[in-house]
């Protein structure tokens, strides 16, 4: 293993199990003292200094990184549990007031968790976060347009009996989608850039707002008495959208 | 008394003749101690830092580039002298065996 794999690796593990300012001074370390290395001593690297995840080890502090770990899982449930309910199509009546709160606990414990400390230099939010965010807006977009034409009775040459397969395959797909960004927004958030937690809350906020349509086409509920029903998802929805935005200042 | 207590002493004592960088106290440390790893020694050289037995600073050789050395702070000089008792007393109960 080379020097530069080598770091590579490291930094990886060092930025998922150390909080961010101490990581970033064993990090410097490191690139330091691999810096004085002779380059004919790359073929001991891992004899002399151990894997990249055992230095990562011997460097983590149990208690905070156990603190991370449980907070991690707690938010990954707050993506999971919806989830399950939306492939095992398993809603029941009220369904709002649990994804609420399913919503601003993560929303909540992720902005706790990646806010920014006083002093940190502003750059530019990274490419491929601006790419992600735009990706789950399409995917709600397209959640609201099979809606739209649902309600609109928009889909004049398209059999019935499918209507209910086409918007239960897309409210799952937009929401396995959601859940997918949003675990990937978390470790991101962790190991590279804070702001990627943006993509963790928009992501709950897709799957929170499928499910409850899911809840809503599923239950017995006339479909032209969707007004009131509409008002909750546009306003869980737009406290996705604020979470969102603040993550990324 | 551990391993890793003989490692924090013989850290503290190298750093008490002179201020060092890094690379330099890992490689006399690992020379001591060639079946310890250098990122355990690294580990150990943090946490004496963190818990201000020692300091770092930047600082540079003639001409040479910046490098972050090492210094032992008075809390420290007493941590070495609190290890180095321990490790008297250890000596001499082994002497009292005989093994030694």
């Amino acid at each position: 293993m080379d020097k530069h794999t080598y770091m590579r690796q490291f930094a990886w593990q060092v930025r998922w199990r150390l909080p961010k300012a101490e990581a970033d001074g064993v990090l410097a370390d490191y690139e330091e003292l691999l810096g004085q290395r002779p380059t004919d001593q790359d073929a001991a690297l891992v004899q002399d200094l151990g894997s990249p995840y055992q230095a990562a080890r011997l460097l983590t502090e149990r208690k905070p990184y156990y603190r991370w770990l449980i907070l991690f899982c707690g938010m990954v449930c707050c993506l999971l549990l919806p989830t399950v309910m939306l492939l095992r199509t398993t809603f029941f009546q009220a369904s709002t007031v649990p994804m609420a709160l399913l919503l601003l606990l993560g929303m909540g414990a992720c902005l706790i968790q990646f806010h920014p400390h006083p002093g940190t230099r502003k750059t530019p939010v990274p490419k491929a976060l601006r790419f992600s965010l735009l990706g789950l807006l399409a995917v709600l977009a397209a959640v609201g347009w099979m809606l739209g034409c649902l309600i609109s009775g928009a889909w004049t040459h398209w059999p019935p009996e499918w209507y209910g397969m086409t918007a239960h395959w897309t409210l799952s797909l937009a929401g396995i989608v959601g859940a997918a960004c949003g675990v990937l927004g978390l470790v991101r958030a962790r190991i590279s850039d804070r702001r990627w937690s943006a993509l963790y809350i928009l992501g709950l906020t897709v799957l929170v707002v499928c499910v409850m349509i899911h809840a809503f086409l599923g239950s017995l509920v006339i479909i032209d008495l969707w007004t009131p029903y509409a008002v909750k998802w546009c306003v869980l929805g737009a406290v996705g959208f604020v979470g969102t935005g603040v993550s990324l200042c | 008394m551990l391993k890793k207590d003989l490692i924090e002493l013989c850290l503290l004592q190298l750093l008490t003749a002179e201020d060092l960088y890094g690379y330099e106290i890992l490689r006399r440390i690992h020379e001591g101690f060639p079946g310890t790893q250098e990122s355990a020694i690294y580990a150990l050289l943090r946490g004496l830092c963190k818990a201000g037995f020692t300091v770092q600073y930047e600082g540079n050789t003639s001409g040479g580039p910046t490098r972050k050395y090492y210094r032992i702070t008075d809390s420290g000089r007493e941590k070495r002298d609190l290890l180095f008792q321990e490790w008297r007393r250890l000596r001499d109960a082994l002497a009292s065996f005989g093994l030694v």
